[in-house]
């Protein structure tokens, strides 16, 4: 959007110049005419040197000198009302005070060549200072404003995290432990049980079985038929060596068994599981 | 393209002049090594075409690779191996260059591999799918010794690098986490960068020694 408006301005200034030298006679049409078309060209020239820290001040002195001269030359004042333009192309601080020192020094130029007695300019020009420094104001108000609600918001993800983590934690811890009790009031089936337990222990296996009728139901990569005979003899070396894994959890429960299988590591928190065992 | 602005900055920051840069049909790679030693350790941080300096889930990896380049150079090189950096670009999926980048080298020679993604957002946790029994145990005791506050999650939705390639890696997953979409650049916070990047070293310095 700046950039636009930087090259909309210099547009403006140049067509301006124009005119003025094609209303009015001057001894020196031609060359002024000329060299406005080159001012705005030489900004298009110029204008990766916005992007530097330093040569930026080549562009705006080129800008401040054009103004000064088609000021000098057409004695026409109010053409260095385009310096204020200027100042509010910009947009970080420290450039807006040197703009405003180059501002100042046009407007000097301006009410010399018409004696101190232009007093229409100097009200302009003091109107435009005042709006300027009203703008600086309300700019460096709002960014106070920002930083505090910035600085408010980021506390407040902090402690999200802090909270959300938390509550992870939290809701599987209830889940398990409501699963369980619901299994023993049997207002659960074994399916739904399994599926939430292999969802929150995050298990490779879970296997309920029904020691009286042999009926089993199981969720996850270990569901072989056989292995139900080392479960009903709680043979657990025998179940980790048949299935070659690390890590197997069982549990009775009156008539039911629970078997959780991990393959190499225990990927859950220990208090997790200590609901369980 | 963030990779060269990346390059001009490594360069003037670090001096790193010899960063290697290879393109290829559909995506680019940089790379640069700390160290010397015939195994490497590999730093990745893969990007794709959603890639958004101006949001924290982007700018967040890269300020802990140049925290962890900048630990590396002024602090203490690795020794008996060598860290290799690698920054991708690829259009389609981002892991591909990654992945033929591995192979270049030689699955062997490599000791891990330490995906930067996802780091420095906060409430970050160690995926566990790509690690061994061994790592495991010896994070499990630095969590302990350290009282690093970081969890351990079991990735199912196969996204992961290490559903992958098969060699050992070591990577993070911001979880839970509901606003690290949405979240922009300010947010910055430099001690979440220092917290990951201390456990990265810790790691390197206890199970390679």
């Amino acid at each position: 959007m700046r950039n636009y408006f930087g090259f909309l301005i210099r547009f403006i200034i140049s067509a301006t110049v124009i005119t003025t030298a094609i209303l009015y006679q001057y001894d020196f049409k031609v060359p002024l005419i000329i060299l406005s078309v080159i001012y705005f060209f030489q900004y298009i020239l110029l204008y990766p040197f916005l992007s530097d820290r330093l040569l930026k001040h080549i562009v705006y002195i080129v800008d401040f000198l054009f103004i000064g001269y088609v000021v000098f030359v057409t004695d026409n004042v109010y053409l260095s009302l385009f310096s204020v333009m200027l100042v509010l192309s910009v947009t970080t601080k420290i450039d807006m005070i040197i703009l405003l020192l180059f501002m100042l020094s046009i407007f000097g130029l301006s009410l010399y060549k018409y004696g101190f007695y232009e007093f229409t300019l100097l009200f302009l020009y003091v109107g435009f200072l005042a709006s300027i420094f009203e703008f600086f104001r309300k700019k460096l108000e709002f960014e106070s404003r920002y930083n505090k609600l910035l600085e408010l918001s980021k506390n407040i993800y902090r402690d999200n995290l802090i909270c959300s983590d938390k509550l992870d934690f939290f809701q599987r811890y209830y889940n398990v432990n409501l699963a369980i009790r619901k299994l023993k009031e049997k207002d659960i089936k074994p399916e739904e049980f399994v599926e939430i337990l292999y969802k929150n222990l995050n298990c490779d296996t879970v296997i309920i079985l029904d020691k009286t009728d042999k009926s089993y139901s199981c969720k996850g990569f270990y569901c072989y038929d056989d292995i139900l005979n080392f479960i009903i003899n709680g043979d657990i070396v025998g179940l980790k060596n048949r299935l070659n894994v690390k890590f197997v959890v069982l549990k009775d429960m009156g008539e039911l068994s629970l078997i959780l299988i991990y393959k190499d590591y225990i990927r859950v928190d220990k208090e997790l599981l200590e609901i369980i065992v | 393209m963030i990779l060269d602005e990346l390059k001009k900055d490594l360069n003037r920051k670090f001096g790193l002049s010899d960063i290697y840069d290879e393109g290829s049909t559909s995506g680019r790679v940089l790379y640069f090594d700390i160290g010397y030693g015939e195994k490497f350790v590999l730093f990745t941080l893969p990007i794709d075409k959603d890639f958004d300096l101006s949001l924290l889930k982007y700018s967040m990896p890269l300020e802990v690779l140049k925290e962890s380049v900048r630990r590396f150079i002024e602090i203490k090189a690795p020794t008996g191996y060598r860290i290799r950096f690698l920054i991708s670009f690829d259009k389609e999926d981002r892991y591909n260059p990654v992945i033929s980048h591995i192979s270049k080298i030689g699955k062997d020679k490599i000791l891990i591999l330490v995906n930067l993604e996802e780091t420095g957002l906060g409430n970050e946790k160690i995926v566990i799918n790509g690690l061994d029994y061994m790592s495991l145990l010896k994070i499990d005791k630095i969590l302990d010794e350290n009282k690093f506050r970081i969890g351990k999650i079991f990735r199912k939705d196969g996204i992961s690098l290490a559903y992958k390639t098969d060699i050992k890696v070591l990577e993070f997953v911001s979880f839970p986490n509901e606003f690290k979409d949405v979240l922009k650049r300010e947010f910055f916070d430099k001690k979440r960068v220092d917290f990951i990047v201390m456990f990265i070293f810790t790691f390197l310095k206890k199970v390679f020694r």
